[in-house]
């Protein structure tokens, strides 16, 4: 059933092949300059912290990176406010099958995964062999599934914001609000940013086990001192933990919603 | 006129109507300078001033370019929508002028925006982050001239892209290209005083630094005297050439709509 809707959304995303391939490029520019703009920062600001431009890149790319895989399978939930809001979802409770995968498997943006996803693993080539990382087994590994932790973390964010779009009608303001823009002190090692900022990026949004601390796994920078050694490695654990506490809220949300009587 | 005045006030009223929404804009916007401030902060580490710019005017910088830029948002899909439903041969049959309703439309968001996100942002970030106050009493007017004029250049460019829609079916790519080098050629993210030399030459033939830069400068007294009727003047030539070529667009773009027998 869920190949069957991967393979008709697929259809109707690339059915015009010339626009879909625009599309894809002008998210990835999109995208590139917000790249651009750091680089040129970092031209006039060469060293934050211990952290050369390469490095820094190599950490900004697990941003692109993840968030192209997570997109592929949280369309559905980024849009979900919408979907709500025309009543879809109440067609969607009528349904057999479940409700997260009808959600999930009822579109996937395509465009923004290739774009995104084409940027951070561009990104990643570029830094990794600027640095010179030596890839062993282990931290291979480990990389893949930090990777795979840092899209179950983002995951449960996009989770939580569905399930509050369902008590609050308009949740774009506020994810715009909650994660775009506290993505944006990800970019830097979270080390150079004051305690209260830290305490967000670790414990209420945490960006720094999708980036910073996968990245210090395999960088060992000396600003790593300051935090339990610990955190490097925990990111997959980090991701389980919170996606199944998101689940959880999505449940009793979800209760609510329909003992509600809509 | 009576007509212009009621299409603002409808617009100005349609969004007070969704308070939570009012509450969210505003928060977004503080938090968005709020980053751009820490991130700075962050960037500049102990120094007061670097290549000749303090803190301060970075930070003056975000406040009012970003501040702006929150309130000047224009609907680049307007003609789209109107063109794929069909209500744009009604709304050309009208007695008022097409363009100018839109532009009545745009200006009661904007003044709405103005009063709710710009306004208290300036006052909360004057309370908590260190901005310049304007360089003199004599900077105030030319400062306002000057964003009305960097205003008009905005908006003329926004009509630009929403004429292309009589000729591309989805103005998506050209609006998100257009906002991607507004955005970075504004000196809104990050101040044009860091570009490299060669960058900042080729900006100054553009008409991106007039929208925020060229205002920006005079309030913080950078620009006086013959320099400032210099600016104006840029504004002005710039302003009339998009306009026209947004009038052109509107008239080879209309016949088109004719021909198809609408």
């Amino acid at each position: 059933m869920f190949l069957y809707c991967v393979r008709h959304v697929g259809r109707s995303r690339f059915q015009y092949k010339i626009d879909a391939c625009l599309r894809s490029l002008a998210v990835f520019l999109r995208e590139a300059t917000n790249v651009v703009v750091i680089g040129l920062t970092l031209v006039t600001f060469p060293d934050i912290n211990g952290w050369k431009p390469s490095e820094l890149m190599f950490m900004f790319s697990l941003l692109f990176s993840t968030y192209g895989i997570l997109i592929v399978f949280s369309t559905g939930l980024r849009d979900f406010d919408a979907t709500v809001r025309s009543g879809s979802f109440d067609r969607y409770l009528l349904r057999p099958r479940g409700l997260l995968f009808q959600i999930i498997a009822s579109d996937a943006d395509w465009f923004a995964a290739i774009g995104h996803g084409g940027l951070g693993v561009c990104l990643f080539l570029v830094s990794a062999s600027a640095i010179g990382v030596p890839w062993r087994p282990a931290t291979v590994a480990y990389y893949l599934a930090a990777m795979v932790g840092g899209v179950l973390i983002q995951g449960a964010i996009f989770l939580v914001f569905a399930a509050l779009s369902l008590r609050f009608i308009k949740t774009e303001s506020l994810r715009e609000v909650a994660y775009w823009n506290v993505r944006k002190f990800a970019v830097y090692p979270i080390s150079v940013f004051p305690k209260f900022i830290q305490g967000v990026l670790i414990y209420v949004v945490p960006f720094a086990f999708v980036n910073y601390f996968p990245a210090q796994f395999i960088l060992r920078k000396q600003d790593m001192a300051q935090y339990p050694e610990w955190f490097m490695y925990i990111t997959p654990i980090v991701g389980v933990s919170l996606l199944a506490l998101a689940y959880l809220f999505w449940k009793g949300s979800l209760r609510q919603y329909q003992s509600s009587g809509s | 006129m009576n007509a212009f005045l009621a299409h603002l006030r409808t617009a100005f009223r349609s969004n007070s109507a969704y308070r939570s929404d009012t509450v969210l804009g505003l928060l977004s916007t503080c938090l968005q300078v709020f980053i751009s401030c820490a991130i700075w902060r962050m960037l500049y580490g102990g120094n007061r001033s670097i290549a000749g710019v303090s803190f301060s005017m970075v930070a003056t910088n975000f406040v009012l370019a970003q501040g702006l830029g929150s309130a000047f948002v224009f609907n680049d899909f307007a003609v789209q929508r109107k063109l794929s439903d069909g209500s744009i041969a009604t709304d050309m049959l009208r007695p008022v002028s097409f363009r100018l309703s839109l532009l009545a439309t745009n200006l009661g968001n904007i003044i709405f925006a103005l009063l709710t996100r710009f306004a208290p942002m300036v006052v909360i970030a004057c309370l908590f982050i260190g901005i310049v106050p304007p360089a003199s009493t004599g900077a105030i007017l030319p400062f306002f001239l000057s964003a009305v004029l960097g205003f008009a250049v905005l908006w003329s460019i926004s009509t630009v892209v929403q004429m292309t829609a009589f000729w591309i079916v989805n103005v998506w790519s050209v609006s998100t290209i257009k906002n991607v080098v507004v955005n970075v050629l504004s000196g809104a993210f990050l101040p044009l005083w860091f570009l490299p030399k060669g960058l900042t030459q080729v900006v100054r033939y553009t008409p991106f630094d007039c929208i925020y830069f060229i205002p920006i400068r005079i309030y913080l007294g950078e620009t006086s005297g013959v320099e400032l009727f210099h600016s104006w003047v840029k504004q002005l030539v710039w302003f009339i050439a998009i306009h026209s070529l947004a009038t052109f667009l509107w008239h080879r773009g209309r016949t088109r709509v004719f021909i198809q027998g609408g």
